[in-house]
C-alpha cells in the first residue's frame, strides 16, 4: 500500500530558456504524455507557438484541451515529454474568469503586478488603467466581481492576464457564455492585443466563430491525440473529416457524440 | 503497511499535508515575506466573527460551573473559601482554552475552509499560481498568524468573563462575597497556569488554521466539495483540540509534576 501515489514524472523535462528567441517558438511542447489514474489525457502531444501567432485548440469536451493550458501555465506536470518556454511572462484568462472575489476590479488586475513586478504604485495604477481601458472597463475600477456581468468578468480576467505584458497568453474558452456581440468584440480584442503586444496566443474554444475569425492555426484534439492541424485557410477548405465535422456542426463524423 | 491499517492512510496523509503547509508558512514568516495588511485584516475578522460566540459561551459556562461547584462546596462541605479558586482553576486550566478553541474552530475554522475551498473550486488559486503568487504565503500565512494570535486573546477574554460570571452566580445562589471569591481565585491561580493556558490556546489556534487551510486547499470539483471541506475542517479541528489539550495537560500537569 502506498501513502503517496508514485507519478513517473522523471521523464518530463521543462526548460525555461530566455537567452534567445530569435526565430524560435516561444512555446515548444514535444511528446507530452499525461494520465490521471488509468485515463490517458494527453498522448504524444506536440505543439509550437511563435510570437504574434494565435493557435486554437478545438475538440469535444473531455478531449484534454484545458489540460494543455494548465500544463503550459505550470499548474499540471505531465508524466513525460519536454516543454520549453522562451519567456516566463505568462498570462492566463480562465474560463470562468477566476477573479478574486474579495478584491475589486482594480485590485484584481493590479495583484500580479504588486506581487511580481517592481513597479511603483503610481506605475501600477497607470498600467492597470491602460489595460482596463483596452478591454473597455475603465469606469469599473471600484466594482466588485460579483457586481459585474459574465462578459465583464471575462474582460477583467483578460485585463489581469494582459497587465503583466505577457509574452505568452492563454485563453480558456474566452467567448463561452457571452452574447454574440460581446463575443465578437472580445474576439477582435484578442486578435488586436496579440498582434499589438506580439504575444504567442494559445486559446481553447468551442466557438467556430472564434476559429473562423481570429486564429492563425487550428489544432483538433480528440481523446488526447492531435487528430488534425493546419492553418485557418486549410481548416476552412479541407475535406478532412475532422475539420469538416466541426465546420458543419455535424453529429456524424469521426467524433461520436 | 498492511491492508488492515489502511484506515490510517487518510488521517496520516492529511496530517502530513497540514504539517507541510505549516512548515511552508513558518518559512514564509521567517523569511519576512508576510502580507502585513492582509494579516491585520484577518485578525480583525477573527475578532469580529469569533468574539460574540466566545462571550456568550463564556457567560453561560461560567454560570453553569458556578451552580455545580458553589452549591456542592458550600452546602455539602461548607468550603466557601475554595469556590473562587476551584472555578478559576477549572476555567483557566481546561475549560476556558477548550471552549474558546471550539468556538473558533466552529466559526473561523469553517469560514477559512469554506473561503479557501471556494477559491480552489473556482480556479482562483490556480490564477494565483499562474501569476507566481504562492497561495501558502498569500492565503495560509496571514490566516495562520491571525488565528494563532487571536485564539489566546479570545481565550483570555472568555476565561475572564466566565470567572466573573461565576462570581456573580456564586454570590447569588450561596451568598459568597465577591471579595472572598476573588481572594480564593487569586491564591489558587498561578502564573504557570496562565502561561500554560495561553500556550494551549496558541497551539489550538495553529492547529485550527492549518487544518482549515489544508482542507480548503484540497477541495476539488464542485460546490459540494466546499461543504465537504468545511465539515471535515471543523471535525478534524475539534479532534485536534481535544488531542492537543490532553497532550499539553499531561505534559505540564502530570509528567513534569513530582
Amino acid at each position: 500500500m502506498h501513502f503517496f501515489p508514485h507519478r513517473p514524472q522523471d521523464a518530463y523535462h521543462f526548460h525555461l530558456d530566455t537567452s534567445s528567441r530569435e526565430g524560435l517558438p516561444l512555446l515548444d511542447m514535444r511528446h507530452i504524455r499525461l494520465q490521471f489514474g488509468q485515463k490517458h489525457v494527453l498522448e504524444d502531444f506536440s505543439l509550437k507557438v511563435s510570437q504574434k501567432e494565435i493557435v486554437a485548440i478545438i475538440g469535444p469536451s473531455g478531449s484534454g484541451k484545458s489540460t494543455i493550458l494548465k500544463v503550459v501555465a505550470g499548474l499540471l506536470a505531465p508524466d513525460s515529454g519536454t516543454m520549453t518556454l522562451r519567456s516566463e511572462k505568462i498570462g492566463m484568462a480562465f474560463q470562468f474568469s477566476a477573479l478574486l472575489t474579495s478584491l475589486n476590479v482594480f485590485d484584481n488586475v493590479a495583484l500580479p503586478l504588486r506581487k511580481q513586478s517592481r513597479l511603483s504604485e503610481s506605475d501600477i495604477q497607470q498600467r492597470v488603467q491602460n489595460t482596463l481601458t483596452m478591454v473597455g472597463l475603465k469606469e469599473n475600477l471600484d466594482t466588485m466581481p460579483n457586481e459585474l456581468s459574465g462578459g465583464m468578468q471575462k474582460r477583467v480576467g483578460i485585463a489581469r492576464a494582459l497587465a503583466i505584458e505577457p509574452d505568452i497568453i492563454l485563453y480558456d474558452e474566452p467567448s463561452s457564455g457571452l452574447d454574440p456581440m460581446t463575443a465578437a468584440k472580445l474576439e477582435a480584442d484578442i486578435r488586436r492585443i496579440c498582434k499589438q503586444v506580439g504575444a504567442a496566443t494559445l486559446l481553447v474554444t468551442h466557438s467556430m466563430e472564434t476559429v473562423e475569425n481570429i486564429v492563425d492555426r487550428v489544432l483538433i484534439l480528440h481523446k488526447g491525440h492531435i487528430a488534425w492541424q493546419g492553418n485557418r485557410k486549410e481548416f476552412l477548405s479541407t475535406d478532412n473529416p475532422y475539420p469538416l465535422q466541426f465546420r458543419t456542426r455535424s453529429t456524424e463524423g469521426p467524433i461520436s457524440i | 503497511m498492511s491492508a488492515s491499517l489502511g484506515f490510517l492512510k487518510t488521517p496520516l496523509v492529511e496530517l502530513g499535508e497540514s504539517g507541510i503547509n505549516l512548515g511552508k508558512s513558518l518559512l514564509g514568516i521567517i523569511s519576512g515575506q508576510l502580507d502585513v495588511p492582509e494579516t491585520i485584516y484577518q485578525m480583525y475578522r477573527s475578532l469580529l466573527h469569533a468574539a460574540p460566540i466566545v462571550i456568550v459561551a463564556a457567560t453561560f459556562i461560567g454560570m453553569a460551573l458556578a451552580i455545580q461547584i458553589a452549591r456542592e462546596l458550600v452546602v455539602t462541605y461548607g468550603a466557601a473559601r475554595f469556590v473562587g479558586g476551584m472555578i478559576t482553576v477549572s476555567i483557566v486550566r481546561e475549560i476556558g482554552p477548550v471552549f474558546t478553541a471550539v468556538a473558533v474552530a466552529g466559526n473561523m475554522g469553517s469560514a477559512i475552509a469554506a473561503e479557501i475551498a471556494t477559491m480552489k473550486v473556482t480556479e482562483q488559486i490556480d490564477a494565483l499560481r499562474v501569476f507566481r503568487i504562492d497561495p501558502i504565503r498569500y492565503l495560509v500565512t496571514p490566516r495562520l498568524i491571525a488565528t494563532s494570535l487571536m485564539t489566546p486573546m479570545l481565550g483570555a477574554l472568555g476565561a475572564t468573563l466566565a470567572i466573573v460570571m461565576g462570581m456573580f452566580v456564586s454570590g447569588w445562589i450561596v451568598n459568597i462575597a465577591w471579595g472572598l471569591y476573588l481572594d480564593s481565585a487569586q491564591s489558587a491561580l498561578t502564573l504557570r497556569d496562565i502561561t500554560i493556558s495561553l500556550f494551549k490556546s496558541l497551539c489550538f489556534g495553529i492547529a485550527i488554521a492549518v487544518i482549515a487551510c489544508s482542507f480548503g486547499l484540497k477541495a476539488q470539483g464542485s460546490a459540494e466539495a466546499v461543504g465537504t471541506a468545511t465539515t471535515r475542517a471543523v471535525v478534524w479541528g475539534l479532534l485536534s483540540i481535544f488531542f492537543i489539550n490532553y497532550l499539553i495537560t499531561s505534559l505540564f500537569y502530570e509528567l513534569t509534576v513530582q
